[in-house]
């Protein structure tokens, strides 16, 4: 006989007499410290969490403790675009800053609203502030842990700076190198499934002989044969990661977010001690307008590529999305900056492959120099052949060589003048 | 003859006849052992389920042996004799070579009033019960368009429904009253020819509310023991909806109870049919049914095949002798060249002749593929 009422079932009012209503005990919602301090139990000194090992540690007296670690890889929890949600989500903090006091010294400090992480500037201690956002799953929920660490990341950039032919010989190596950030920065993710149907014209393209009677020959023409054609698709996207902040360039955070989500455990403060760390600043309906965008453009190509050639025309396609989802995370990225030549450059690497995007300075000296190179040899035998001219016609094919050859380099200068360009605009 | 003997079922009250308010009699038809419940001054000629004249009263002996259960509600004929006569004039009307029996005025004549019973039962329940409630909630979507000669995509947002499933178990303590059960075996026959009755409008049985005409009111031939698992589906129907009010959900499935029941009272529910006949020409009785709520009918349109062979006959006559005269008149030719083409014409019409005397046939062979009317 089953036992009544069931295990972990609690009542609740019913709405008829004659009926008693029992549900599942919802699960306790951890009633979060505003802010969370990290003080050694040992010394009392603060801990910070230590990418190199994973674990909270004591910079004093090297007392170390493991960050409850509940993998959720995937599967994490995500939530749907109720009413309720885009209503809220449009209000953002409220507040611009929050005014808090140091649980350690009793020092009154103002951050930014966003900022996850700060370190009092008066004992130095590490907080984690929590509780900020206006509703709970517009908190981070998830994040993925660093699993580069400083070391792996100094040679990963230093290796990326020497890299590239147009970049400084000296870059390698450079004196002044300042310290990297550790920095968790915000990510949305959407979920979505696009069904569509469309319909468009399609082009054949025809070979056919025809008589010409002007000139009394038969002749062959292509034509081109327009025919509808149409079909549907359905495509589930995954996980599509959208940045929730407007403080980093887009470029270079779109070139190393390739990260592996299995790797996403449950939100513990314990990984941002002493780190740096921001929630969203671009609004949840911002960010899913981007990432519509972008999923209808997948479709679209999708649905483009069911067509049987690729000369279309006419193209309409109707859009459903259905079963979408979202889910706030923190990513981690080490953010390096250095100085050459008097100017700052930014580094951007992914905190879980390390993966590297970011601005490099161009040695034109070389480019030119790379750039006269080509150029030379068209110019010599353009010379050689206008001074051979007069001796029986030699000059002809040796002056032809050389504008060949001038030719070809003009084409590469151009490319190599377009690719450092893009490198100093980076 | 088989008779409900069973008093227990009444739950050990017996009831009489004189308990319905009326001079009664029981009468118990030989031939489909269907027994009705009639006023004692009155006399049907034939039973109105099989038609046969072999009704016959009960002796009071055995008629004390039954269990008579009390009607407790009682759904009233809204058919008028207009009403009425205009339905058996559309069944009748449009049949070719109907059968000579197939009138109005003799149906009117054989027509009976029946009322047919269904059990209600009251119960107290106490279960306990489980079941996943559903909640309506609102999620923004969109629908986007792309046109190639619009300039592109254009979006719009559109609010849908999503239900959210939770768990919920519980205990219920709750009487159940008149919760129906069918009382004929041949009750899901009934409804699927005549229709749904509508049982909210059923009044509180009155013996005054049983019409002043004739009438008959079938007994039940489906016991209580019979009817119990479908009673058992009454009240889990019922419990369904009272759990979803009491969880203050919008949806409720996969109810799953564990039920007591106990106190339960029987009673009766009438509900008005009409009953009348025409003979085929085989004399055989062809029912004709009416919903005597809503007016819905049925029956059996059946052409009289004699009739069809009387009509096919005659002109197949008519055919042979404008054959034979077509011959004579062809064979005046030999003299009259010009009566030959006559002859031919009247050769030709006596066989179209011959073939329209084929149509009868086929007319009645194709009605008869095809007679069940229910409208």
């Amino acid at each position: 006989m089953e036992p009544f009422p069931p295990p972990q079932y609690v009542q609740i009012e019913s709405g008829l007499d004659g009926f008693e209503v029992y549900k599942p005990m919802p699960e306790e919602i951890e009633k979060q410290q505003a802010v969370v301090d990290f003080p050694c139990p040992q010394c009392g000194a603060t801990m910070a969490f230590d990418v190199s090992t994973g674990r909270l540690r004591c910079a004093h007296c090297g007392y170390e403790e493991q960050p409850e670690v509940d993998l959720a890889g995937k599967s994490a929890e995500q939530f749907e675009f109720t009413v309720e949600t885009m209503q809220q989500a449009t209000h953002g903090w409220g507040v611009d800053r929050l005014d808090l006091e140091c649980q350690n010294c009793g020092a009154r400090i103002s951050i930014p609203a966003e900022k996850l992480t700060y370190s009092c500037t008066f004992c130095g201690s590490n907080k984690v502030v929590q509780n900020q956002a206006n509703q709970d799953h517009l908190r981070p929920r998830f994040l993925i842990p660093f699993q580069v660490n400083d070391t792996a990341c100094e040679k990963i950039v230093q290796r990326w700076l020497g890299s590239h032919w147009m970049t400084p010989a000296a870059l390698k190596n450079l004196v002044s190198l300042q310290a990297f950030s550790e920095i968790y920065l915000p990510y949305w993710t959407f979920d979505s499934i696009t069904s569509a149907e469309w319909k468009a014209e399609v082009g054949h393209t025809h070979t056919e002989q025809y008589y010409d009677p002007s000139d009394k020959t038969w002749k062959t023409r292509t034509r081109i044969e327009w025919r509808w054609e149409s079909g549907s698709t359905q495509l589930k996207i995954d996980d599509l990661l959208e940045s929730g902040t407007a403080r980093v360039s887009q470029k270079h955070l779109s070139a190393v977010q390739n990260y592996d989500l299995s790797g996403m455990v449950a939100y513990d403060p314990s990984f941002l001690a002493g780190m740096q760390a921001q929630t969203y600043d671009v609004p949840l309906e911002a960010a899913w307008e981007t990432a519509r965008q972008e999923m209808r453009e997948k479709t679209r190509l999708e649905c483009r590529k069911q067509a049987s050639t690729s000369m279309i025309r006419n193209f309409r396609m109707d859009l459903d999305f259905s079963d979408e989802n979202w889910r706030l995370i923190l990513l981690p990225f080490f953010v390096a900056s250095y100085i050459y030549n008097g100017k700052s450059y930014q580094v951007l690497v992914n905190g879980q492959t390390g993966a590297i995007s970011g601005q490099r300075p161009v040695d034109w000296t070389k480019v030119w120099l790379v750039i006269a190179a080509l150029f030379a040899p068209g110019i010599l035998l353009g010379i050689l052949g206008l001074l051979t001219l007069p001796l029986a016609g030699v000059g002809v094919p040796v002056g032809g060589i050389g504008l060949i050859l001038l030719a070809i380099s003009l084409i590469a200068g151009i490319i190599i003048l377009v690719k450092a360009n893009q490198l100093d605009d980076a | 003859m088989e008779f409900n003997k069973n008093l227990k079922e009444s739950g050990g009250k017996r009831i009489s006849l004189l308990d319905w308010g009326k001079p009664l009699k029981v009468v118990v038809c030989e031939n489909c052992d269907w027994q009705f419940i009639l006023q004692e001054t009155q006399a049907f000629p034939h039973c109105p389920h099989c038609f046969k004249p072999a009704l016959v009263d009960l002796s009071q002996e055995t008629r004390d042996q039954l269990a008579i259960y009390l009607p407790e509600l009682i759904l009233t004929s809204t058919l008028s004799p207009g009403q009425i006569t205009q339905i058996f004039q559309s069944f009748s009307s449009g049949l070719w070579f109907s059968p000579p029996d197939l009138k109005v005025a003799n149906m009117l004549n054989r027509l009976a009033l029946i009322y047919l019973p269904i059990w209600l039962v009251d119960s107290s329940v106490q279960a306990t019960w489980k079941a996943e409630a559903g909640f309506n909630y609102q999620v923004l979507s969109h629908q986007d368009r792309f046109d190639d000669h619009r300039g592109g995509w254009s979006s719009q947002e559109v609010q849908e429904t999503r239900i959210r499933w939770e768990p919920r178990a519980g205990k219920l303590q709750r009487v159940y009253q008149n919760i129906t059960a069918p009382a004929m075996n041949e009750h899901p026959l009934f409804i699927r020819q005549l229709g749904q009755f509508d049982l909210t409008l059923a009044k509180p049985y009155e013996s005054k509310v049983l019409a002043e005409t004739d009438w008959m009111a079938c007994l039940p031939n489906r016991g209580t023991t019979d009817a119990w698992s479908d009673a058992v589906m009454g009240f889990q129907s019922s419990a369904v909806k009272e759990c979803q009010q009491a969880c203050r959900a919008d949806h409720l499935r996969d109810f799953t109870w564990v039920p007591e029941f106990s106190g339960q009272n029987w009673t009766l529910l009438l509900m008005p049919i009409y009953s009348t006949f025409y003979t085929d020409d085989e004399g055989k009785p062809q029912p004709v049914l009416v919903n005597g709520q809503s007016g819905k009918f049925y029956g059996t349109r059946r052409a009289s095949l004699r009739r069809a062979q009387k009509t096919s006959l005659i002109l197949a006559g008519v055919a042979v002798l404008v054959f034979l005269l077509s011959l004579i008149t062809a064979f005046a030719a030999a003299v009259f060249p010009l009566l030959l083409t006559l002859g031919g014409i009247g050769i030709v019409l006596a066989l179209l002749i011959g073939l329209v005397a084929l149509v009868p046939l086929f007319i009645v062979w194709r009605t008869n593929q095809h007679s069940q009317v229910m409208i």
